[in-house]
């Protein structure tokens, strides 16, 4: 019926709509502005006069409705069919009456009762008798013993199962689980029947096993009757062995046989034996103190006209001759190779080691010390060169880190040119200063030296009954190779061969007591100690008077010859420089009669070269400086080092603890002395006291560190103070330079202390002052140029190893070079940026320059190598008005132009890889630019004119007349430059400019467009939805967005409520209206009619019954 | 204001000084329309509603939306406006739409979500930026020329021009020196710019370019006058 409804009322609606006819009048519609396409807005258009009608009638139906049924107790409702419709006839309504009665007959009775069935009614109600259920009743009648329980309990059971022949109904679960058993799957076995099963299993696999043993037993016992049986026969005889017999196991082969041999030798074979204890340093101090001790003692005895103790003689005879021989062996000639080469090796390790263990004055850090290393590439000679002999100029290139190959090699062909290598190849700078370190200028190799001619002229001597002169001869254009067969030769010859164990054999007749006492020490090599064979050594020689010279040479030369190889290890030297003091060797050899009576000399031993025996073996430590100074007066170089070995030795710290104050007061001690030598006026200062110093104090200073800093700091303050002092009077000002005692104590100091730290309490400071003396002190004389060279080589060396970059160093390299151009050529404008750096005024003398006048301008050096280095004796000591000479002299202009050109060379290198390094180097770079155009310049004038030297000078002289007339061009320099200078300059420049160019290519550009960034506008991404509904609500948080939902409905709910109430109210204020006017219409028609009637009443009363029908007066 | 008219808050004009040489787009006639399809609103394109339009009697050909799209991207991704140089952009729609465009802008790269965010913006009139409050997009009152300074040259390109010139050459031109300069580009296929406002009309090119093209010609030329790289 519902439905019905639904579908007849648009159909009304759209009749209704088809019926009337849209009035214009009645239509209202909204104005569309913007038009879109595809959209359909609801209620545009609408009939307002027929929306409001049907709002009334609604109205009627509902509100009026019920407002007529207000305050109504009861109300009639008429239920009757049709009553209500007009619309229907009286048969329709008839008919409708009567449907409906059938209808009801039809559905049946109104309450639809469950059935009796049990089942049927099972969900259902229940029937109760007294609030229990009438089922649980029958059950209490049952229980009290019904008889009729026949078809009551299997009942159903036995319908279930065989009615129908079973299986028509269900089976109930729970039920019957008997049967169940018997049918399907095992059921659930108890835990008890579990074990059972598990006992029974059991005892079934034990009764099992019982059985197999059984079956097993009877098997072996039938196997062992059988094998009894085969045993009878005596089959098996053959592969039996008796009770106790042995296998044989003896060897059936050559091998095994061997190998049992082997095996049985083994047993007899030496085992390793454990070697004696290393000694601690306390314990070889205090063997060294001892050994000392006991030479003091004889020294004492033999100035006391005392002979030597007769019980060490034999022994010591034995082994001086094998010590002799040895040192002649590693002096002559070396062995071959092999064992005895290694042996001999060995033995000179350990006899080196020996020495440093004692601290010995070895002499051998002499070319690092105080004086510049020519390493540094300042053109200077280490001291130690500074006698340095012309002969020697080209030989010996032997690198001291050569392998023994290298220097047999070496030795050989001993002849290299300078700048020349062995294999032909340009040697670079560091080999050309070996060379020259090698040339032999060195004390230690001009000892070696005339310990080998010593050694050569008692060969002669030797080898004069056996052996001849050509085999010398021979020996010698070896260059003293070591092979096989000249090691024979020399056996033959004498005792050379005498270290060697193959050559033992005294086919030597001369050298046979040598090589019996070598083949002693053979073998007591092993067991004794070195120190006691030195002493041996040492009174073998003392008690042999004999051969006077020779044992004297021999026990000078040993210290020194030995030390020398261990060194340098150049044997082929030895044989050259043999060559070259082969003069003065024969000398010596005359004036062998004069060194005789020193016998007692001989008797020293083992003395280092030049020592004298004199020298007290344990000298009292010095409480001041007066009693040392009184010690080492008048003592040689050699003397001073081993007088201060000794007093070290003898007062060891770690002897005694309370001598490290003592140690403190030798230390300073030995730098006074050092400074008193160093600053010794007048003549040439004392470098090889000051060598036999540095050692000592190299190895001292670590030992009281902070007493050697005080010592130091001290020292440079007061060289500070002397500085300023004289930097701000201007009368001391021209000569403010430090004094070379100053500047050997600064070298000193850069020596001793470590050059690489960052901050050094002591070099900090001492770089600090070498610097100001740098930049702030004037140059005034030639001989400042050198002093500032020195200094400025030494702040490079100061500060190159901890890389840092101090200006003063090249600034004054380039104020030197300035001063090396000749006048006019430079500077043409000071460089720019380089206010803080000493430029070289044009006024200023150019103590470098060359002027065509100098000495020895004739003979300028025309390659780099050519060009003499710098003296540092002549650096130092040349103050007098004497040396004027050599300061004016081109040789000194151009060793120390060059020195300035490589110190440029070290500063480049010092600061390679420096971004600065382009604007560092240009006042360099821009000064030899200068240096190599002066020359081309030259160069071309002297193309032009052939003739150099006195015709320039002619030349110079002529334009110097006509330079009023004429600017002089710059063709004509006034001064020249050595070829060698220049060549090394355009090295060095070569070197600059790459270094320069290296640095520029890694530059990149401060600014770079791709690089820069640009601040680009900020961008804003639009906030809208993919899908856009209007009006749909995109607020992320769902909760507030159905809150405001349900707001907004809720609004309209309350604006819908009050239009409709308002409508309500306008609407029932009408219906009232009518109600009132239709009663006061009423109340009004019946005032009216009852004023009619009571008009009418009057009317007839007063027309006397007529009706009102009373003719008034009628006048007619 | 005079007339009873009320400002509107977005009838403020854009406040280009000339001295710093701004530059103000304008795409005409842009076919951009949204209608309803089926239960949602869409922007109208040849390619999706071909029959959607014909069933409205409407030619398909007319509605472009890409072209727009194109050019706008080809505006707003020119280093001529990351160095900051454009000052405004306007489209005008061919159904009389005039919407404002933010250059600080970064429009959807697809076509699929730039007619969403037109169909959002033509439904409710502004699009706000996802980090910031400012409006990047919004729907503004014509006519376009009170939103252009004072002393503007407004410069229509179009193909039918009787100048052809080199636009490199052209923008170096110094009368251009002074005041701001408007360009004025259709955003069509086929037809003519509204030449009512328009100073001058130039033709770039030889050929009829297409929107975008036309105007990464304008914005190449004036980056390379401002060296903008």
């Amino acid at each position: 019926m519902a439905k019905g409804k639904k579908r007849k009322a648009p159909m009304a609606a759209q009749d209704r709509k088809r019926e009337e006819p849209a009035n214009l009048f009645e239509r209202i519609s909204n104005k569309k502005r913007f038009n879109i396409l595809g959209r359909k807005v609801k209620g545009d258009t609408r009939q307002v006069g027929k929306l409001r009608s049907e709002a009334t009638e609604r109205r009627k139906d509902t509100l009026l409705v019920e407002y007529r049924q207000l305050r109504k107790s009861n109300a009639f409702i008429d239920r009757r069919f049709g009553e209500d419709d007009e619309s229907l006839t009286a048969d329709e309504k008839a008919l409708l009456r009567f449907q409906k009665q059938r209808m009801k007959e039809v559905s049946g009775s109104k309450f639809t009762l469950a059935d009796d069935d049990g089942e049927g009614g099972g969900g259902g109600e229940q029937l109760t008798h007294m609030g229990r259920s009438l089922a649980e009743l029958e059950d209490i009648d049952e229980g009290w013993g019904s008889d009729d329980d026949g078809d009551g309990g299997l009942g159903d059971e036995l319908v279930r199962d065989h009615h129908f022949g079973g299986g028509l109904f269900e089976r109930k679960e729970g039920g019957g689980e008997a049967e169940e058993d018997e049918e399907g799957r095992a059921p659930k076995k108890t835990k008890k029947e579990v074990m059972e099963e598990i006992i029974a299993k059991s005892k079934s696999f034990k009764a099992e096993k019982q059985r197999q043993r059984e079956e097993d037993a009877d098997e072996t016992t039938a196997l062992d009757d059988q094998f009894r049986s085969l045993l009878g026969d005596k089959a098996l005889l053959g592969l039996m062995r008796k009770k106790g017999e042995k296998p044989d196991r003896r060897a059936d082969n050559k091998e095994d046989a061997a190998f049992d041999v082997l095996t049985r030798e083994l047993v007899f074979e030496a085992k390793a034996r454990p070697g004696g204890r290393t000694l601690t340093a306390e314990e070889l101090a205090e063997l060294e103190r001892q050994r000392l001790e006991v030479l003091e003692a004889q020294r004492r005895r033999r100035m006391q006209g005392e002979g030597p103790e007769e019980d060490e003689e034999g022994e010591e005879g034995d082994e001086g001759g094998e010590g002799a021989g040895r040192q002649q062996g590693a002096a002559g000639g070396m062995p071959a190779g092999g064992y005895a080469a290694r042996r001999a090796k060995r033995a000179r390790a350990e006899d080196w080691d020996e020495r440093l263990e004692g601290g010995g004055a070895s002499g051998d850090a002499l070319e690092d010390d105080f004086a510049l290393n020519s390493d540094d590439g300042s053109g200077f000679n280490s001291p130690a060169c500074l006698p340095s002999s012309p002969a020697g100029a080209g030989d010996g290139s032997e690198d001291y880190s050569g392998s023994e190959d290298e220097e047999q090699e070496g030795s050989d062909e001993d002849q290299p040119q300078q700048g020349v290598g062995r294999s032909g190849r340009q040697l670079t700078k560091l080999e050309l200063r070996r060379q020259a370190r090698a040339a032999g200028a060195h004390p230690l190799q001009e000892a070696f030296r005339e310990a080998a001619a010593r050694l050569l002229k008692r060969h002669r001597r030797d080898g004069d009954g056996k052996g001849s002169e050509e085999e010398e001869e021979g020996e010698e254009e070896e260059g003293g190779s070591s092979s096989e067969e000249e090691g024979q030769e020399e056996g033959d010859g004498g005792s050379a061969s005498s270290s060697e164990e193959e050559e033992k054999g005294g086919d030597s007749d001369s050298g046979s007591e040598d090589a019996s006492a070598s083949q002693e020490e053979e073998e007591e090599e092993e067991e004794e100690e070195e120190e006691e064979e030195e002493v041996a050594v040492a009174d073998l020689k003392a008690s042999r008077a004999g051969p006077a010279a020779d044992g004297v040479s021999s026990g000078d030369d040993s210290g020194a010859s030995s030390s020398e190889e261990e060194e340098e290890e150049e044997a082929g030297a030895a044989a050259v420089a043999a060559a070259h003091v082969r003069p003065s060797s024969k000398e010596r050899a005359a004036a062998a009669p004069a060194a005789k009576p020193a016998a007692e000399a001989a008797a020293v031993g083992k003395l280092p070269p030049g020592v004298s025996p004199d020298l007290p073996y344990t000298p009292p430590l010095p409480t001041n400086y007066d009693e040392f100074a009184q010690l080492a007066e008048e003592r040689s170089a050699a003397d001073l080092a081993e007088l201060v070995r000794r007093l070290r030795v003898v007062h060891a710290p770690t002897l005694n603890s309370g001598a490290r104050k003592g140690l403190q007061l030798l230390y300073g001690t030995l730098v006074q002395h050092f400074a008193s030598l160093a600053g010794r006026a007048g003549g040439a200062i004392p470098l090889e006291h000051l060598d036999a110093l540095v050692p000592h104090l190299v190895e001292l200073t670590p030992q009281v560190p902070f007493y050697a800093a005080t010592l130091a700091r001290a020292r440079l303050l007061k060289a500070q103070a002397r500085l300023t002092d004289c930097l701000r009077d201007p009368e001391l000002r021209a000569d403010a330079w430090p004094a070379p005692r100053i500047l050997l104590l600064l070298k000193l100091f850069a020596t001793v202390f470590p050059a690489s730290d960052k901050r050094h309490p002591v070099l900090t400071p001492a770089g600090l002052l070498v610097c100001s003396c740098l930049s702030n002190c004037p140059v005034t004389k030639p001989q400042h140029v050198a002093t500032g060279l020195y200094l400025a080589s030494l702040a490079v060396h100061l500060h190159s190893q901890a890389k840092r970059y101090v200006p003063e160093p090249l600034c004054f390299a380039v104020l030197a070079l300035q001063g090396a151009l000749p006048a006019g050529v430079y500077p043409s404008a000071p460089a720019a940026g380089s206010s803080h750096q000493r430029q070289l005024a044009a006024e200023d003398p150019r103590w470098l320059a060359i002027a065509a006048t100098d000495a020895g301008v004739a003979y300028l050096p025309a390659t780099a190598e050519g060009i003499e280095a710098l003296d540092i004796v002549q650096v130092l000591s040349c103050s007098g008005a004497a040396s004027d000479e050599y300061w004016a002299s081109a040789a000194f202009k151009t060793s120390a132009a060059a020195a300035a050109v490589r110190l440029v060379g070290r500063c480049t290198e010092m600061l390679a890889g420096n971004v600065a390094l382009p604007e560092v180097l240009a006042p360099a770079q821009e000064v030899l630019r200068s240096i190599v155009a002066a020359t081309e310049v030259q160069s071309a004038a002297a193309a032009a004119q052939p003739g150099e030297g006195q015709q320039q000078q002619k030349k110079q002289k002529k334009k110097k007349k006509g330079a009023a007339a004429a600017a002089p061009p710059p063709a004509e320099p006034a001064a020249t430059l050595a070829p060698g200078l220049v060549q090394l300059s355009r090295e060095v420049l070569q070197q600059v400019e790459a270094a320069i160019e290296a640095v520029r290519s890694s530059r990149r550009p401060m600014y770079n467009m791709q690089l820069l960034k640009v601040a680009e506008k900020r961008q804003f991404n639009p906030r809208f939805e993919e899908d856009f509904v209007s009006g749909k609500d995109y607020d992320p948080d769902r909760e507030r967005s159905e809150r405001r939902k349900l707001q907004r409905a809720v609004k309209r709910e309350e604006r819908g409520a009050a239009r409709e109430l308002r409508r309500d109210a306008a609407f029932m204020s009408d219906v009232r209206d009518k109600e009132k006017a239709a009663k006061q219409a009423e109340l009004y028609a019946s005032e009216r009619r009852a004023k009619s009637f009571l008009q009418a009443q009057e009317s007839d009363f007063k027309s006397g019954g007529q009706g009102g029908m009373w003719k008034k007066k009628k006048k007619k | 204001m005079t007339g009873g008219l009320e400002a509107s808050e977005y009838d403020e004009p854009i406040a280009a000084s000339s001295s710093d040489g701004g530059v103000i787009f304008v795409l005409e006639n842009a076919q951009l329309e949204a209608a309803k399809v089926g239960k949602n609103y869409e922007l109208l394109n040849c390619d999706d509603h071909a029959n959607f339009l014909r069933r409205h009697n409407k030619d398909p050909a007319l509605f472009r939306p890409d072209i727009c799209h194109q050019a706008l991207l080809a505006i707003l991704d020119s280093p001529l406006n990351k160095a900051g140089k454009l000052k405004a952009l306007y489209v005008h729609t061919a159904k009389n739409v005039l919407i404002q465009i933010n250059p600080q802008v970064r429009l959807p790269r697809t076509f699929r979500r730039f007619c969403g965010l037109l169909v959002q913006l033509l439904q409710k009139l502004s699009i706000r930026a996802t980090n910031g409050p400012d409006k990047l997009l919004k729907v503004v009152k014509g006519p376009v020329t009170k939103y252009f300074p004072p002393g503007s040259h407004r410069i229509g390109f179009s193909h039918s021009s009787k100048t052809l010139v080199s636009m490199h050459d052209w923008v170096l031109r110094p009368e251009l020196a002074e005041g701001p300069l408007v360009f004025v580009v259709g955003a069509f296929a086929h037809g003519k710019i509204d030449d009512s406002y328009v100073d001058e009309y130039i033709s770039i090119s030889q050929f009829p370019l297409s929107a975008a093209y036309a105007l990464g010609r304008i914005t190449n030329a004036l980056e390379q006058k401002w060296s903008i790289i």
